[in-house]
């Protein structure tokens, strides 16, 4: 943050902390932007994309209201922007509205996408299925497989969401349970991994199509 | 171009969208104040809302509008009833207020 930018939020933190509601509102008219930019990394991270505007902007309302009633605590000194030290609050924030506005369940969405109930000999089907599979009712699926497809081969593509899986469901050597299936040395998936995450990095700081990808644990 | 058209116009770019943003925050700021038990809180919500859009203390926004600082100091704390502001002061917030219709 620039140095005048800083010195104003300090002044506006002061004010607020010395008990002037009115300082609440310079915060929103010149920090806003950037508290917005947090909120919405935050619901990115909760898997919650293209949120409205009005929704987004009451979310940023929330964050500043919650700054002020904190303000007393923060400490200029720390180097931290105060959205960044109360971040846990402002995650709680992102995350109420997300459990508040979760979409309903819909049951005809899960039954067609039932698979065989018969379990002898069953084999989990690839991760890229699963995302083509949920691509049509969930927009950030959709985004990621078109930027898998832009940016990596499907064999890399396969690598990257094997290796992420291993890794979620616990496997401590992921590279490895991986590499055997592909042929591949640890190393070697360690790079194709690392690759696709960089290139699937630059495509959401280059296209702003991608952008909220940015934000996601696959990525970030 | 019509009234109608120009507010319009004026409510889609993006410094009117900030606005749009401020009349939220001062609406949830005097459900506050309310609840806080404020005599007048919609009115000294928007007083805080105007002074702190342009970012002034109560001594800078009252010397902006010459007002005492007092008379200031005691509308936002509802010690003085709206009917009591001094009519500039009444204006911007009539004015606020129309434009967050």
């Amino acid at each position: 943050m620039e140095q005048r930018k800083h010195v104003q939020l300090v002044e506006v933190m002061a004010r607020m902390a010395e008990g002037d509601r009115a300082a609440v509102f310079t915060l929103y008219a010149e920090f806003g932007t950037a508290i917005a930019a947090v909120m919405r990394r935050e619901l990115a991270r909760l898997g919650r994309y293209g949120v409205e505007p009005d929704d987004l902007d009451g979310l940023v309302i929330d964050a500043c209201l919650e700054l002020a009633r904190l303000a007393r605590a923060w400490d200029p000194e720390r180097g931290a922007a105060p959205w960044t030290w109360a971040m846990r609050r402002l995650t709680r924030l992102a995350s109420d509205f997300v459990g508040i506005h979760a979409d309903p369940l819909d049951e005809a969405i899960i039954r067609s996408m039932a698979w065989s109930t018969d379990t002898a000999g069953t084999k989990d089907p690839p991760p890229h299925h699963v995302l083509e599979r949920l691509a049509p009712w969930d927009p950030a699926c959709r985004l990621l497989l078109e930027a898998l497809a832009e940016v990596s081969t499907p064999r890399n593509r396969d690598i990257l969401l094997e290796v992420r899986l291993q890794a979620s469901l616990g496997d401590p050597a992921p590279a490895v349970t991986v590499g055997r299936s592909f042929g591949l040395r640890p190393d070697a998936v360690r790079q194709v991994v690392k690759r696709t995450r960089d290139a699937i990095g630059r495509l959401a700081a280059e296209d702003p199509k991608y952008a909220p990808l940015a934000a996601i644990p696959l990525v970030a | 171009m019509t009234s109608a058209g120009i507010e319009a116009a004026r409510a889609r770019h993006p410094s009117g969208m900030a606005r749009a943003g401020l009349f939220a925050l001062a609406d949830r700021l005097g459900q506050e104040l309310a609840g806080e038990g404020h005599p007048f809180p919609d009115f000294a919500a928007v007083l805080l809302a105007l002074r702190g859009e342009r970012g002034l203390d109560q001594v800078a926004f009252a010397c902006v509008l010459g007002v005492p600082t007092s008379v200031l100091r005691a509308l936002e704390r509802g010690v003085l009833a709206p009917s009591e502001a001094p009519p500039r002061l009444a204006n911007l917030v009539a004015d606020f207020r129309r434009a967050a219709a």
